[in-house]
C-alpha cells in the first residue's frame, strides 16, 4: 500500500457499504443479523446510524473496518474504503488498512485501555505500529495529548488508566484514534457511559477535530440528540437494514418512515410534560437476530401498514424535498402523517399539600481508612402526595447516596432526620417499623441487576407483598395478579424468569415489586437509562399513570434533563452532595438558575436543535473527601466572586415560590437557560 | 403530504405473509415468539453439548466405570484375588498380556484385568461421597466470607488459606495418622482438603452477587442475611457450583488414587484397588513387568480425563 493517496481515492467515498449481509454463528447456527445494508460516507462527512438496541448499529461499525468477532460471517456484499474493498483483503493488508487508514473509538474508554500500562506507553505505540522510533513516538504521543486538550498532558503521560476519569480516557482514546490521521474515524456509543456535560466537551471535541483533521466519521449512537448534533447525514436502523436515510435536519424535522416517526415521538420534546401528553411507546419488540424477517421488516409494529405491505418488499422512495439524498424504504412515505400522535392526557391531579417524606438535614459521612468522606451535607426537601421531585446532577454528586440514605440501605449521619408523615425513622431498613419499610420502595436502574435471576416473577412479587403488607398465600397470590395486571403484564409473564423477559418487561416487574405495598414513595434511580427510547416511553407513562391513579411520590434520579422535564413537579440539583438548587420545573426552565444548573442544562445534546452558546464545565467533579472551600461549585463556575465565592458558604436565596438557589450571585445576576434553536 | 387515503387502511389480517405478525396481533404474540426462543436456547445448548466429542467420550468411559463399579461380574467373571490357573492346574505368574489374562497377571498370578474392572469400586465409592461433602461445606463456608466480609471473611480467610498452604499430601497424612485408617476418614480427609478451595470459588461468586441490586432491594424489603445468603444468593451460584464439583470429582479421584499408592486405603490390600496395586507393582517395571503397573495407573487416568472431559463440555455449553 502506499503512503501518498492518489487523488483518485479522495474522491472514492471514505466507506463505502453496498448490501452488507451478515450472520452470527450462535450454538451452531448462523443468524442473521445485517440483511442487506448500504451507505456511503464522504471524505470529510459525518454520518450518524441510530436505532434501537438490536438493530445491528454496533455490528455494521465494527463490520466497516471488517473488525468481526469469530463467529461474525459475512455472507454478502461489500465493504470499501477510499476505493479499496476491504472485503478483498488479506489478513495483513487489513492490518495496515487499520493502522494507517482507520481507527475506532469504542463504547467503553476504560475497556480500550490497558491497565497496567502507562497512558503515555499506550498511546505512543500507537505511533510506533506507524514505524516511528522511541523517542519520536513519545514526543508524537504528546502532540497528541496536547490536541485533544487534556489538561496536563507531561503527567497524564506518567500515569495509568485507573488514575484518570472516564471523560479524560476517552480524550486518550481518541488521540490514539487519530496517530494515523484516519480517512475514517469509527466512533461506536463514544459517550454512553458519560456524564451529560463530559459528554459534551467530548463531542465538541470531536466536531472541532473534525474540521482540523477533514476525516470522515461514522457515528453510532441510540441518543438522537447526539446525532443530530454531530453529523452531516443520519441513517435509521431497524432490523439490520436501513429504513430511512437523510440529512439530519429532514429526518429528524420530517420524517418519512413510520419507524423513525415512532422513535423521535418516544422520547419527549420540546419540553413536553407529563401533563400534556403521553409519550409514543412503539408496540412490540425488535426481531431477534436471525429471525425470519417479512417483506418489510418494521410492518408487525407498523400502524399504517396495509396488505401490500405484508406481501411486497417496500421500494426506495424518494423524500428529498429540497435537500439531497433523503429516502424511506416504505410503501407509504405519503400517510406517515396517519401514524398516531401520542394521546393527550385527559384528568390531571393536583399535588398534595401536605408533607409524605421528609429529609431533614441529612448528612451522610462515610469513613475510609480513617478518612472522613462526607457524601451528603445536610440536604434538606419534602414531598408532597403525588409528587415528582427530579434530581439532577452529575456522577458522584450523590443521588444515589440519598437514595440509599432515604430507603434504609446506609444509616444516614446522627443529627438530620428523615421523617415519615412527621414521625422520624431509623436510619437502617432493618431497624424500620414495617410502616416504614412498606411506605418508601426503589425502582434501579438495571433490571437484570435488580431482579433475582432464579426467582419466578410471581416469586418475586408475592415475596414483596407477603413482606410489606403480611398477605399470604392464596390472599398475596390475588394481589401479585392484580399489580401484575396494572403494570400490564399479563398472567403468562407471571411464571416466567426475567431472563425470559425483555429488558422493558423487566422493568415493569421491578416497579410491580416496588409498587407491592402500596408505597408513599418510590425512589426511581435512572429508571430508563439502560432502556431504548421506545420502551423508555412506555415506562414513563406507565410511571405517570401509577402517580394519576395512586397518587404516589416519586423521588426520580436521571442524568437525562429531558425526561426529568417531563415528569418531575419539582427539580433538585445536587452537586458534591449537596443541594445546589430546588425548584418548580416551570422556575427551572424559566430561570434565573444556579450557575451549575446552567452548564447541566445546556450540555445535554437535544434532537430538536443545536444549543446556543454552550456553557462548558472545565474540569472534574471535585472529590467529596476534599471538597473546595466556600462554595463547592466555584473551582468550575464562570461567574465566581473572587474573595467570596472560594471563601464564604454561599446562602441560600429565594428567587420566589419556593425556587431555592444557594449562590452568592445576586438575583438579578443569575443566569437563565440556554435556548434551543433548531437549525432549519 | 397527503392525509385523503383514510380510507383504504386495510387492517392486514388477511394475506399476510406466512410467519408475519400482522398488526392486530400486537405485541403479545411478539413477545410471546421472544420467549419461545428463549425456551429452544435450553434446546440448542443440549444439541451441541450431545455433538461434542469430548462430552461424547468422556461420558462413554464414565458409564463403563460406573457399570464396572457396580456389577463388575457383567464384564468379568474371573476372581480378582485368586491366582490364575491354567487348565492344566498351573499357575500363571507374572505373564503378560494373553488370550487368557488380557491384561496379564502381577506377581502372585493375579489377573490383572479382573483387578482393574473391581478396583473401579473403591475409588467412586469414596471421590463422589468427598467431593459431595466438601462441596456441601466449602459452599456454606463461601457464602458466609462473601456475604458478611469483615472479620468473618479475615477469619475464615486465614483458616482456608492454611489449608491451601500446606501440600496436600502432608494434610493428609496428618489426618490419617491422627484419625486411623478408614474408609470414612479418607473420605473425610477428602473432603477437608477440597473444602478450601471450594470455599474461595464460592466466596468470589457469592461478593459479586451481593453487590447486584436484588440484594440492596432484599436488604429494603428488611429480609434477614439467612433469607437473602440461602434463598436469594444459593440459587444463583448454583452454576458455580456445579462447574467446580464436577472438577473437583476428577482431582478427587487422583487424590484417592494417590493416597491410596502411598499406602492409606481403606484396609485390606488383597482387595483390588487401583492406587493399591500400582503402588505394590510398580517396582516391577524395571523388570519388565509393565503390566500390572500401567494398566490400573491408565484407568486412574482414564477415570481423571473422563470426568474433565464432561465437566469442560458442560461448562462451555451453557456459555455458548
Amino acid at each position: 500500500m502506499t503512503d501518498t493517496l492518489p487523488s483518485t481515492a479522495t474522491e472514492a467515498p471514505a466507506l463505502e457499504i453496498k448490501d452488507l449481509e451478515m450472520s452470527y454463528v450462535v450454538r451452531g447456527t448462523p443468524r442473521e443479523v445485517l440483511r442487506g445494508v448500504t451507505f456511503s460516507v464522504k471524505q470529510g462527512e459525518a454520518y450518524g446510524l441510530v436505532g434501537e438496541s438490536g438493530c445491528g448499529k454496533s455490528t455494521t461499525a465494527y463490520a466497516a473496518l471488517r473488525y468481526l468477532p469469530g463467529n461474525g460471517l459475512i455472507t454478502n456484499g461489500s465493504i470499501a474504503s477510499g476505493g479499496e474493498r476491504l472485503t478483498d483483503m488479506s489478513a495483513g493488508e487489513l492490518r495496515t488498512f487499520r493502522s494507517q487508514h482507520a481507527s475506532m473509538v469504542y463504547q467503553d474508554p476504560v475497556q480500550a485501555m490497558n491497565p497496567v500500562i502507562k497512558i503515555g506507553d499506550q498511546v505512543a505505540e500507537a505511533f510506533s505500529v506507524l514505524g516511528m522510533d522511541k523517542a519520536a513516538a513519545r514526543a508524537a504521543a504528546l502532540d497528541a495529548l496536547t490536541r485533544v486538550h487534556i489538561a496536563d498532558p507531561e503527567s497524564v503521560m506518567e500515569r495509568y488508566p485507573y488514575q484518570l476519569s472516564g471523560g479524560m480516557l476517552q480524550r486518550v482514546v481518541i488521540a490514539m484514534a487519530l496517530a494515523c490521521d484516519p480517512q475514517l474515524l469509527v466512533l461506536d456509543e463514544p459517550t454512553t457511559g458519560l456524564d451529560a456535560t463530559v459528554e459534551a466537551e467530548v463531542l465538541d471535541l470531536v466536531r472541532n477535530l473534525r474540521q482540523e483533521l477533514n476525516s470522515a466519521v461514522l457515528l453510532i449512537a441510540h441518543n438522537l440528540g447526539v446525532i443530530r448534533t454531530m453529523c452531516d447525514r443520519v441513517g435509521v436502523m431497524y432490523a439490520g437494514r436501513i429504513v430511512e436515510e437523510g440529512t439530519v435536519d429532514e429526518v429528524f424535522d420530517n420524517p418519512s418512515h413510520p419507524y423513525t416517526k415512532g422513535l423521535l415521538n418516544s422520547i419527549p420534546r420540546r419540553g413536553q410534560r407529563k401533563t400534556d401528553r403521553e409519550l409514543f411507546a412503539i408496540p412490540g419488540n425488535l426481531p431477534q437476530i436471525g429471525d425470519k424477517l417479512p417483506t418489510c421488516v418494521y410492518v408487525a409494529r407498523c400502524p399504517i401498514a396495509t396488505e401490500i405491505c405484508h406481501q411486497e418488499a417496500p421500494p426506495v422512495i424518494d423524500r428529498a424535498e429540497d435537500g439531497e439524498g433523503h429516502w424511506a424504504r416504505c410503501h407509504h412515505p405519503d400517510r406517515i402523517n396517519e401514524v398516531p400522535e401520542p394521546e393527550a392526557v385527559a384528568t390531571t391531579h393536583e399535588v398534595g399539600t401536605e408533607e409524605v417524606i421528609g429529609v431533614h438535614g441529612v448528612s451522610k459521612t462515610f469513613r475510609q481508612r480513617g478518612r472522613e468522606i462526607p457524601a451528603l451535607v445536610s440536604v434538606d426537601f419534602g414531598f408532597a402526595e403525588g409528587e415528582t421531585l427530579g434530581l439532577v446532577g452529575e456522577s458522584g454528586s450523590g443521588k444515589s447516596t440519598l437514595a440509599k440514605a432515604m430507603t434504609g440501605v446506609h444509616a444516614p449521619d446522627e443529627g438530620g432526620a428523615i421523617t415519615l408523615r412527621g414521625r422520624k425513622m431509623k436510619g437502617k431498613a432493618t431497624e424500620r417499623i414495617d410502616e416504614s419499610i412498606r411506605a418508601i420502595q426503589m425502582v434501579f436502574q438495571n433490571p437484570d441487576s435488580a431482579l433475582n435471576r432464579a426467582w419466578t416473577v410471581r416469586q418475586i412479587l408475592t415475596r414483596s407483598i407477603t413482606k410489606l403488607t403480611g398477605l399470604k398465600g392464596e390472599a398475596a397470590d390475588k394481589r401479585a395478579v392484580e399489580i401484575a395486571m396494572a403494570m400490564r403484564l399479563n398472567e403468562r409473564h407471571l411464571d416466567m424468569r426475567p431472563r425470559q423477559l425483555s429488558g422493558g418487561l423487566k422493568q415493569r416487574v421491578a416497579i410491580a415489586r416496588a409498587f407491592a405495598g402500596d408505597p408513599d414513595v418510590v425512589v426511581c434511580d435512572e429508571p430508563t437509562s439502560a432502556l431504548d427510547v421506545s420502551v423508555q416511553a412506555a415506562i414513563l407513562n406507565l410511571l405517570a399513570q401509577l402517580q394519576r391513579d395512586e397518587r404516589t411520590s416519586y423521588l426520580f434520579i436521571s442524568h437525562d434533563i429531558g425526561v426529568v422535564r417531563y415528569l418531575a413537579d419539582r427539580i433538585a440539583v445536587m452537586y458534591v452532595g449537596r443541594i445546589m438548587e430546588l425548584g418548580s420545573t416551570d422556575a427551572i426552565f424559566e430561570g434565573p438558575i444556579h450557575p451549575y444548573t446552567e452548564a447541566l442544562l445546556s450540555a445535554v445534546p437535544s434532537v430538536d436543535g443545536e444549543t446556543k452558546d454552550r456553557i462548558p464545565l472545565e474540569g472534574d467533579i471535585p472529590s467529596p473527601a476534599n471538597p473546595p472551600p466556600g462554595c463547592v461549585f466555584h473551582t468550575r463556575c464562570k461567574y465566581a466572586i473572587e474573595g467570596t465565592c472560594n471563601v464564604e458558604e454561599p446562602p441560600v436565596v429565594e428567587v420566589g415560590n419556593g425556587h431555592k438557589i444557594t449562590c452568592h450571585l445576586p438575583v438579578d445576576q443569575m443566569p437563565v437557560p440556554v435556548t434551543i434553536t433548531t437549525t432549519s | 403530504m397527503t392525509d385523503d387515503h383514510n380510507d383504504d387502511i386495510t387492517n392486514g389480517t388477511d394475506g399476510a405473509a406466512p410467519g408475519a405478525v400482522n398488526e392486530n396481533s400486537s405485541a403479545k404474540d411478539i413477545e410471546e415468539a421472544a420467549v419461545a426462543t428463549r425456551k429452544q436456547i435450553a434446546k440448542e445448548q443440549r444439541r451441541v453439548l450431545f455433538r461434542t466429542p469430548g462430552f461424547i467420550i468422556g461420558s462413554a468411559i464414565l458409564l463403563f466405570w460406573v457399570v464396572s463399579a457396580i456389577f463388575p461380574t457383567l464384564i468379568t467373571d474371573t476372581d480378582p484375588k485368586a491366582t490364575v490357573r491354567l487348565d492344566d492346574g498351573s499357575a500363571l505368574i507374572r505373564e503378560g498380556p494373553s488370550a487368557d489374562a488380557w491384561f496379564g497377571t502381577d506377581t502372585i498370578g493375579r489377573d490383572v484385568f479382573a483387578r482393574v474392572i473391581h478396583g473401579a469400586e473403591p475409588v467412586l465409592v469414596v471421590s463422589p461421597i468427598a467431593t459431595i461433602l466438601a462441596i456441601i461445606a466449602g459452599t456454606l463456608v463461601g457464602l458466609a466470607m462473601g456475604y458478611y466480609l469483615g472479620w468473618v471473611d479475615e477469619v475464615l480467610s486465614r483458616i482456608v488459606e492454611s489449608i491451601l498452604s500446606i501440600p496436600v499430601i502432608l494434610t493428609a497424612i496428618l489426618v490419617i495418622f491422627t484419625f486411623g485408617q478408614s474408609t470414612p476418614v479418607i473420605i473425610g480427609t477428602v473432603a477437608l482438603l477440597f473444602t478450601a478451595p471450594i470455599a474461595r470459588t464460592v466466596r468470589a461468586a457469592t461478593i459479586s452477587e451481593a453487590q447486584l441490586d436484588y440484594v440492596t432491594s432484599a436488604k429494603m424489603r428488611g429480609e434477614s442475611s439467612l433469607f437473602i445468603i440461602t434463598r436469594e444468593i444459593l440459587p444463583n451460584i448454583t452454576g458455580v457450583i456445579v462447574v467446580e464439583m464436577t472438577v473437583r470429582l476428577g482431582y478427587a479421584v487422583f487424590t484417592v488414587a494417590t493416597l491410596a499408592f502411598i499406602g492409606f486405603s481403606a484396609g485390606d490390600i488383597t482387595e483390588p484397588d487401583w492406587g493399591v496395586d500400582v503402588s505394590q507393582q510398580w517396582e516391577r517395571i524395571v523388570g519388565d513387568v509393565w503390566w500390572p503397573t500401567i494398566f490400573p495407573a491408565l484407568a486412574i487416568a482414564s477415570l481423571v480425563i473422563a470426568v474433565n472431559l464432561v465437566a469442560d463440555s458442560i461448562d462451555r455449553a451453557t456459555k455458548s
